[in-house]
């Protein structure tokens, strides 16, 4: 009777705190749909500064070279780690845990990664200006958003795309970098083989030229502008219409057009039926949030509600398997952790998962077998003994504290283990370890 | 979810793999061993094996052009026409030794651009993206049979040895220090999960194995990471493998090569490492390395031309290397399709000259002895036009 709070709590959510599990009972999708209502940035990622305070602090920073640019570099470290852990935090002691999970779906959607330096001065702004500003807005908004931002801009190379008969590229003989039309047509909306050609790429990568940060600041983050020396200039046909030269409208009609065609459609319901359902999401499930992503033309609000109403969404088993990401936020939820998120991180550094470093932009995967090999097994089962034998002190029965958890969904077969272990530090252990905290 | 167990089960029921032969890996003499090296993200082909003899190439590729022979930083040279890049010069007296060999200019059937898909028709030996859901050298080892499951170096299994024959994970470098009875709770635990149990019991198995290998060949200092952490985790695995009671087969899954921008720079390190990586292996198998084939692939190439923002793009023909002492190297294998324009796919990759897939049946049939029958019918099938390329095995 308790499987729907459950499922609430941890296949929603992120897992329940202490205590949580009766207030999700009388009323699962009550308490899911309430939190859809919360539109307040969390408070402890209010403060932090936009990108375009970047804008300022690279101009002065240009050209400047040893100690003080180290010094600089260290600052956009030392900035994006704190914000790291501020939002791990937030996910550990959110109120609203379906809204975080789904920021953290749009952001994996919409992947970037600092594994390219220059991106880390922005990437934390990237989350709170692209995926939580537009989380009740539409796909359209949140996918012109994602493109137009200096964090994406400069992942995805587009800053240093040149149109070759443009100014900029007849005086330099650069040319087009392809990277980010590709990518927005193959992750970010369609899908490949939807239909769209190599012409089709390069169309999009030339609407795209010009699209770029604050002139002169090429390889540094800032706010977006469009540069018209450097954009492509004539009519461009893409996905078989043709695009009258207008700049930077060019790329904007045709981002807006593909972002509600059916193949856009299919492929990010696909892709959050596999989030919300299973590995391998029944077409009947994909279909009604298809039907549901066309008729409010990619309204969000709507598709997160339709979720919600999934009947396949409520239904057992617990096949999904938790990423690491999501075991470290629901095993800090399930110690009623609350303290600085550093240590979230590094366990998430531990485990493989660190927020925005997947190691590609399709963002991290989403289904079991790419996670549970057998060395990550083990790395699992040895990091929940750590944290055990770091929260044992604080609970006084791991089988009364699994209950409060889990209601009676724990198993039989986990309650014996629990009941019959050796000491409370392995009773800890085997709980963080059990296959209902593993899954959700 | 499909579990293993099911996919035996279903594939029991149609009896797919009852007239293998099963018996071909322990027939074959002294034991053969293979190791895949995986480069995700399309490794530019062009500057691991630069073709500066072809008379196009320093214009056709600008500024992602490398400095001729005998220049400063330039390519070393390997026959005259082919060369290797100069951060790979660690490997010359493999190439001198005939322990590597290139196969230039190589290509999937599907030739679509996106790293996914083609990584996936990589992996699976398909024809098309998501076909299936096993790889083509899991089922090489399930039609060996054998009794020493294939490792995959890294946390997880990818597609490639994904399939049903067992295969195992591991982290060569890991600190081991197991809590024997919470490890027996766990197991326990998992009995009535049909994943976590067999992936626990493996990496424990695994990791058991490995422990005497590694402190061997690193002296059980490991935690310092940097670029020396690659060489140092091959020679583990080169040991291990060496070990009677070892995999015969590994892969190393390695990333990070879609140089869109900054290629130079980053070609520079990680083909040092991966160069680093290869004589760590060499070093770990000993003698074994004669019994060894070290096969680099990756899903395509990149474009001939740089794109003018210090990096290429996704493109078409690729390079495939092979090493071991097993190989029948110090040649560059394929048929070269020229640099000149016209002679470009789309008039801006290297045209693909060789179906990759005649590489790796070359390398199953020809190295480690899958039978022909094998092969056509299950291991990498409706591939019957693709003729195995033996002669890298000294056989034809």
């Amino acid at each position: 009777m308790d499987a729907h709070a459950v499922i609430a709590a941890s296949r929603f959510g992120l897992g329940a705190r202490p205590g949580e599990l009766a207030q999700i009972r009388p009323d699962p999708r009550g308490w899911l749909r309430s939190q859809l209502s919360e539109t307040r940035t969390p408070r402890l990622l209010a403060k932090l500064p936009p990108s375009s305070d970047s804008v300022r602090t690279f101009g002065d920073m240009r050209g400047s070279k040893g100690e003080a640019r180290e010094a600089f570099n260290m600052q956009m470290r030392d900035a994006f780690r704190k914000e790291m852990a501020l939002r791990s935090q937030t996910a550990a002691t959110t109120d609203a845990p379906f809204v975080e999970r789904l920021v953290h779906f749009w952001s994996n959607h919409f992947s970037v990664s600092i594994s390219r330096s220059e991106v880390r001065g922005v990437t934390g702004a990237f989350e709170r200006e692209v995926v939580r500003k537009n989380l009740n807005g539409s796909f359209t908004r949140m996918l012109l958003t994602a493109t137009k931002h200096p964090a994406m801009q400069l992942y995805l190379d587009n800053v240093r795309s040149i149109g070759p008969n443009s100014d900029a590229g007849r005086r330099s003989g650069r040319g087009l970098n392809e990277n980010h039309a590709r990518e927005i047509l193959e992750l970010h909306t369609m899908g490949v083989g939807s239909g769209y050609s190599q012409q089709d790429v390069e169309a999009l990568a030339a609407m795209l030229t010009g699209w770029g940060l604050l002139r002169g600041r090429d390889e540094l983050p800032g706010g977006f502008q469009f540069d018209p020396r450097r954009h492509e200039p004539g009519p461009k046909k893409f996905l078989g219409r043709t695009y009258i030269a207008t700049g930077q409208a060019e790329a904007e009609l045709a981002l807006t057009a593909i972002a509600t065609t059916p193949a856009t459609a299919r492929f990010v319901c696909t892709k959050l039926a596999r989030h919300f359902v299973s590995d391998q999401p029944p077409a009947s499930a994909v279909d009604k949030l298809v039907s549901v992503f066309e008729n409010s033309q990619g309204d969000l609000p709507s598709l997160h509600n339709a979720l919600i109403d999934l009947d396949e969404a409520w239904e057992r088993p617990f096949t999904k398997l938790r990423t690491p990401e999501d075991l470290v936020y629901a095993t800090a939820r399930a110690l009623g952790y609350t303290q600085d998120g550093d240590p979230l991180i590094k366990s998430m550094v531990y485990l493989g998962q660190v927020p925005f470093q997947a190691p590609s932009p399709q963002g991290w995967p989403d289904v079991a077998p790419d996670w549970l090999g057998p060395e990550a097994m083990l790395t699992r089962v040895e990091w929940a003994e750590k944290v055990a034998s770091d929260a044992v002190g604080k609970v006084a029965s791991a089988l009364d504290f699994g209950t409060d958890l889990l209601g009676d969904t724990l198993s039989g077969r986990t309650q014996a283990a629990l009941t019959s272990a050796p000491n409370a530090t392995h009773a800890m252990a085997l709980l963080l370890a059990s296959p209902e905290m593993q899954r959700r | 979810m499909t579990t293993r167990r099911q996919l035996l089960q279903s594939v029991a029921a149609t009896t797919l793999f009852a007239t293998l032969p099963s018996a071909a890996w322990a027939s074959e003499g002294p034991e053969k061993r293979l190791i895949v090296v995986l480069m995700r993200g399309a490794v530019d082909g062009l500057a691991i094996v630069p073709p500066f003899g072809d008379p196009a190439y320093a214009k056709a590729r600008g500024e992602a052009a490398l400095p001729m022979p005998g220049e400063k930083g330039g390519i070393l040279n390997l026959d005259g026409y082919f060369g290797l890049h100069p951060a790979m010069a660690g490997l010359l007296p493999l190439w001198a030794d005939g322990d590597l060999a290139v196969v230039h200019a190589t290509g999937l059937s599907y030739q679509d651009r996106s790293h996914f898909d083609s990584q996936n028709v990589l992996e699976s030996g398909g024809t098309k993206p998501f076909e299936r859901e096993d790889g083509w050298l899991n089922r090489a080892v399930f039609a060996l049979g054998g009794e020493n499951p294939p490792m995959a170096v890294g946390r997880t299994v990818p597609l490639l040895l994904r399939g049903l024959a067992d295969s195992t994970s591991a982290d060569p470098l890991r600190e081991w220090r197991p809590d024997d009875a919470l490890m027996a709770s766990v197991l326990d635990l998992y009995a009535d999960d049909p994943d976590l149990g067999p992936a626990l019991e493996a990496g424990l198995q695994t990791q058991a194995m490995l422990e005497a290998h590694r402190r061997r060949e690193t002296g059980g200092r490991n935690k310092e990471g940097g670029p020396e952490a690659f060489e140092k985790s091959a020679k583990v695995v080169g040991s291990v493998l060496a070990d009677p009671n070892g995999p015969r087969v590994a892969v190393i899954d390695t990333g990070g090569w879609d140089t869109h921008s900054g290629q130079q720079a980053t070609l520079d390190r990680m083909l040092g490492s991966l160069a680093g990586g290869l004589l760590g292996l060499r070093a770990g198998l000993g003698d074994v390395w004669q019994q060894t084939t070290v096969l680099f692939i990756t899903e395509f190439g990149r474009t001939v031309a740089g794109n003018g923002t210090g990096g290429t793009d996704h493109g078409t023909g690729a390079v495939t290397l092979l090493a071991g002492g097993a190989v029948r190297g110090g040649q560059v294998y394929g048929d070269w399709p020229g640099l000149a324009n016209d002679a470009l796919h789309e008039g801006r990759d290297l045209r693909s000259t060789t179906d990759l897939r005649s590489v790796l049946k070359g390398v199953l049939q020809g190295h480690l002895g899958v039978v022909e029958s094998a092969l056509e019918g299950q291991v990498v099938p409706n591939t019957g036009e693709v003729r195995p390329m033996l002669a890298l095995f000294g056989s034809s």
